[in-house]
């Protein structure tokens, strides 16, 4: 026993007081040393100790009923703890804290709807807000899938107490609703109460990359990552902001130093493999991608990216397999199509290159990357008419200030004369030009498909 | 034509019949030593037969016949030494509560990133190239086995098999009666007393005796024999005395340098799990014979169960410089290659293996694996084909299942994937990574409830296992 850093033994051994102790001594004796016990970390003797008191009151004494549900609590023994403070409530029926740590048993054990009515009557009973009661609410009607009454909650969690947790709930559910904006200030307005936190900057500053400010969300990050430098999520999302700025290097140093701590990663390994591939580097970009894969055998965008790295290496069989795989996992997409066409078009299959591209096309029908890959094809196989209302369709896009690379564009012009020409020219020439073309052509939509990529590795982060 | 057919038919009749007047005419004991010469025991044995049974003292016949029975059953037990150090009643371990990386028990476990480290089998020991005795005991192994209906001691259980199986060959009783035997008397004749050891030991698995035998003989040369020695301590580490083979085979280094009395030690050694003194004696052993292929093995070995792959694989590769055919070191450079994101290398080790001669459903297995990790799709699918044709046990099937739902992953076909790993879990129902993925192809389907249910599975059968931990972590948080 510990009095004023002196251990003296003997005398003051609650067992030998109990002995001559009569039963007229007051209850609460020993609290101060079940409390001293438990936070010292000497949880045998709490323990021991918690069970003579239970005894000794024959089961009265309140606070040893609650110091020893939160030791079952921090044990996981969470039916027992629960147990223990419902014997805590009715010897104190209408207490809002015994309530609360019911309600977070029940939350513990994912009996969210009994959590919920804990928490609703915790509410009732305390006199003035609590933002843990409103947080909990939160959490459990999340989970029990009302959204809507839950951000009610959550808000009114971040008005009582300005805590990070609450925020964090708010964004989330925010996030879920696809309200980026509000997102967005509730984020800005945390960061003013927690100014060093790491997680609540990441958050920030993915929050601004997912509205494409990016300079807010490099703002951010760095300061997250001023904070904690070993900070993956940080480290991923700047290196992604320098990747689309096209600063490969750095963004390969960043994601260099959070390969070091977060070795099995796989949006990491995947953005390296696409650095390099932008590099021109493509050995490395494909070890890095095929290690993303076996870390991920299911994830599309490595699938596709590796189809990208084997056209740019002229492997199409290669890039036919993962393309193929991925139109498999994700047939509702249009990239991997686009991909499995060029990929059949270089195995000299066009017609079945044609049938992908026109599914692509089936499922977005303005991605100008495709239609201009499209009518290339088209042309390739002497399907000069579809090809023109497909050049057609790409001129009325540029109309509408869709934003393309020079290569894209240089392409389509070349695209452009040689229809013209063949319509002028249509019955003198046959179909003997365009033999050599299509190597020089093919390297060029490679390059068009790297946007896809850097597009693609936005969402990886999340 | 016609004559010169005639004559070599002729030619060829002639010896037979010399063979037959030869037989007449030889001498039963002489004939009986060619035999035995020729690998042909079991007429060795017959003619030896004959001979006692026309003169029943005949000292040479004895020998002879001792011989050629002991040969016919003869294996190497340095390959196959039943390891039964693993018991929980088992007192010879030297440290209870070693340092790390000063045993097997707490060797250094590199972190288990998918990446990093080769994985674990489900006994929690780092994967080897070819399936060994021990290869499939845990280390930390303690009231584990108890469940398992594997005897708990240490009995040389491989010995009493032979020793039926010996007698089993024999119609008219035992050869020789042990209990009769005055052992005291072999023991004095060097000549006989070696080779009645070797049949005591290997021929009627009559460990005891043997060691009587070993033990007056040892006495009797004055202890400056140190094949006795060898022998007495191989009966010491069967009979689980390791501190007294420690001490045998110590004095047999002393007097004469031999390969064998060397791994032995070692071997002593890593029963009372001191695998860094077992080292160094291999490494002393190396010094003496340098570039042994048993010694370099058995280092290479030790290194794996160290988890010091780097210094393993030096081994294995200065193996195959010496021994080109070695299975073991093609299969584990193999393995280490696959492991380290070098399937294109693997798949040339596996080939090497495959055209040694070693054709086994586990080698096709592993090279349509290679096959799938090195992009050579169109090899893929007929290896695995060789291999569940070969595989005839229930758990290998299983595996090769296991592994074909990789490749329907790796072509996208989730549903293929699935109905693989339910092929799996038909042959082998306590497969717990078959359970996971299962869980998590499950998962993607947006079965969650599913899932969890299949994890937990998974989580029953095999607690150790990190991903399916992982994973129940990930949906709880969900």
């Amino acid at each position: 026993m510990i009095s004023n850093g002196h251990v003296i033994s003997s005398k003051t051994d609650p067992k030998n007081i109990q002995k001559t102790s009569d039963e007229f001594s007051s209850l609460k004796k020993y609290n101060w040393l079940m409390h001293l016990q438990h936070v010292t970390g000497r949880l045998q003797d709490c323990k021991s100790l918690i069970s003579s008191e239970i005894e000794r009151s024959k089961g009265k004494n309140e606070f040893a009923l609650y110091k020893q549900g939160e030791i079952l609590r921090e044990e996981g023994k969470f039916q027992e703890s629960l147990e223990s403070f419902q014997s805590c409530l009715r010897l104190h029926p209408g207490n809002a804290g015994y309530l609360k740590e019911i309600g977070k048993c029940l939350y513990d054990m994912q009996r969210f709807k009994l959590s919920m009515e804990a928490y609703l009557e915790a509410e009732k009973a305390s006199p003035n807000p609590d933002w843990q009661n409103y947080f909990y609410l939160g959490q459990c009607l999340l989970k029990l899938g009302d959204v809507n009454k839950a951000s009610e909650y959550a808000q009114k969690a971040v008005q009582a107490g300005k805590q990070e947790a609450c925020y964090e709930l708010l964004i989330k559910i925010l996030i879920m609703q696809g309200d980026y904006k509000n997102a967005v200030t509730v984020s800005n307005s945390a960061i003013e109460f927690c100014p060093d936190s790491v997680g609540m900057l990441t958050e920030s500053g993915l929050l601004f990359l997912k509205l494409g400010q990016s300079e807010h969300a490099f703002e951010r990050l760095s300061s997250a990552l001023a904070l904690e430098p070993s900070s993956t999520k940080a480290l991923l999302a700047i290196g992604c902001i320098m990747q689309q700025h096209e600063d490969y290097d750095v963004a390969l140093s960043k994601y260099k130093t959070a390969i070091h701590y977060r070795p099995d990663s796989m949006a990491l390994w995947n953005n390296i493999g696409v650095c390099f591939y932008a590099k021109r580097k493509y050995v490395a970009a494909i070890s890095c991608l095929k290690r993303a894969l076996w870390l991920e055998p299911l994830n599309w965008k490595v699938l596709f990216n590796l189809g990208l790295c084997h056209l740019a290496t002229v492997q199409p069989a290669s890039a036919f397999n993962y393309s193929c795989a991925a139109v498999n996992l994700r047939p509702d997409l249009a990239d991997p199509f686009t991909v499995l066409g060029v990929a059949l078009l270089e195995l000299q299959d066009p017609e079945n290159a044609v049938k992908a591209f026109r599914m692509a096309l089936g499922i977005s029908s303005e991605d100008v990357y495709l239609v201009v890959n499209m009518a290339l094809c088209c042309s390739l196989i002497g399907l000069n008419e579809e090809a023109a209302g497909l050049m057609e369709r790409y001129s009325r896009m540029l109309e509408h200030n869709v934003t393309i690379t020079e290569e894209l564009a240089s392409l389509a012009e070349q695209l452009m004369n040689k229809l013209k020409r063949r319509t002028t020219q249509n019955v003198e020439e046959g179909s003997s030009a365009e033999n050599y073309e299509p190597r020089e052509n093919q390297t060029e939509n490679a390059k068009i498909q790297e946007e896809n990529i850097d597009k693609l590795t936005d969402d990886d982060e999340n | 034509m016609v004559t010169t057919t005639k004559t070599i038919a002729e030619l060829n009749s002639s010896p037979a019949l010399l063979v037959i007047l030869v037989i007449f005419t030889m001498d039963p004991l002489y004939l009986a030593l060619s035999l035995f010469r020729r690998r042909r025991y079991d007429k060795c044995v017959e003619v030896c037969t004959g001979i006692l049974d026309k003169q029943p003292l005949d000292q040479a016949a004895w020998c002879l016949k001792m011989r050629a029975l002991t040969q016919k059953v003869y294996v190497d037990d340095l390959e196959n030494e039943e390891v039964p150090e693993l018991d929980f009643l088992d007192d010879n371990v030297l440290a209870t509560a070693p340092r790390p990386g000063t045993s097997m028990k707490t060797a250094v476990v590199p972190p288990t990133g998918a990446l990093s480290a080769r994985p674990r089998t489900s006994t929690g020991r780092p994967m080897s190239g070819v399936a060994r005795l021990g290869t499939h005991v845990r280390p930390e192994s303690a009231l584990d086995r108890a469940r398992t209906a594997r005897p708990l001691t240490g009995t040389a259980s491989r010995t009493v098999r032979l020793g039926t199986a010996a007698m089993l060959a024999q119609k008219d009783g035992p050869f020789i009666q042990v209990s009769r035997l005055n052992l005291a008397k072999y023991a004095d004749d060097p000549c006989l007393s070696k080779p009645l050891f070797e049949y005591l030991f290997f021929c009627d698995g009559d460990t005891r005796a043997a060691m009587e035998l070993a033990v007056q003989a040892t006495q009797r040369s004055r202890f400056d024999d140190w094949w006795w020695k060898v022998q007495l301590a191989r009966c010491y580490s069967a009979m689980n005395l390791i501190r007294e083979a420690e001490q045998q085979l110590r004095s047999a280094v002393k007097q004469h340098y031999n390969v064998e009395t060397f791994v032995r030690l070692a071997r002593v050694y890593s029963r009372v799990d001191q695998p860094l003194s077992a080292i160094d004696i291999c490494k002393s052993g190396l010094e003496i014979f340098p570039k042994d292929v048993t010694i370099m093995t058995e280092l290479g070995r030790l290194y794996e169960g160290l988890n010091d792959t780097n210094n393993s694989v030096k081994y294995h590769r200065n193996i195959l410089i010496e021994d080109a055919i070695n299975i073991e070191a093609v299969a584990s450079l193999g393995m280490h290659h696959f492991y380290n994101n070098q399937p294109e290398l693997a798949l040339k080790y596996y080939r090497r293996a495959l055209s040694i001669g070693a054709h086994s459903g586990e080698l096709y297995n592993n090279l349509g694996l290679c096959c799938l990790f090195s992009q050579q799709f169109d090899f893929v699918l007929p290896y695995f084909q060789r291999a569940l044709e070969l595989a005839t046990e229930a758990s290998a099937k299983a595996e090769v299942w296991y592994n074909l739902s990789h490749v329907a992953l790796a072509a996208g076909d989730v549903q293929l994937a699935v109905q693989c790993l339910n092929l799996c879990l038909s042959s082998d129902a306590a497969h717990a990574p078959a359970f996971n993925n299962l869980a998590v192809l499950y998962h993607k389907m947006g079965k969650s409830s599913l899932a969890k249910a299949y994890l937990n599975t998974a989580k029953s059968l095999e607690p150790e296992l990190g991903e399916v931990q992982g994973n129940l972590e990930y949906l709880q948080k969900l």
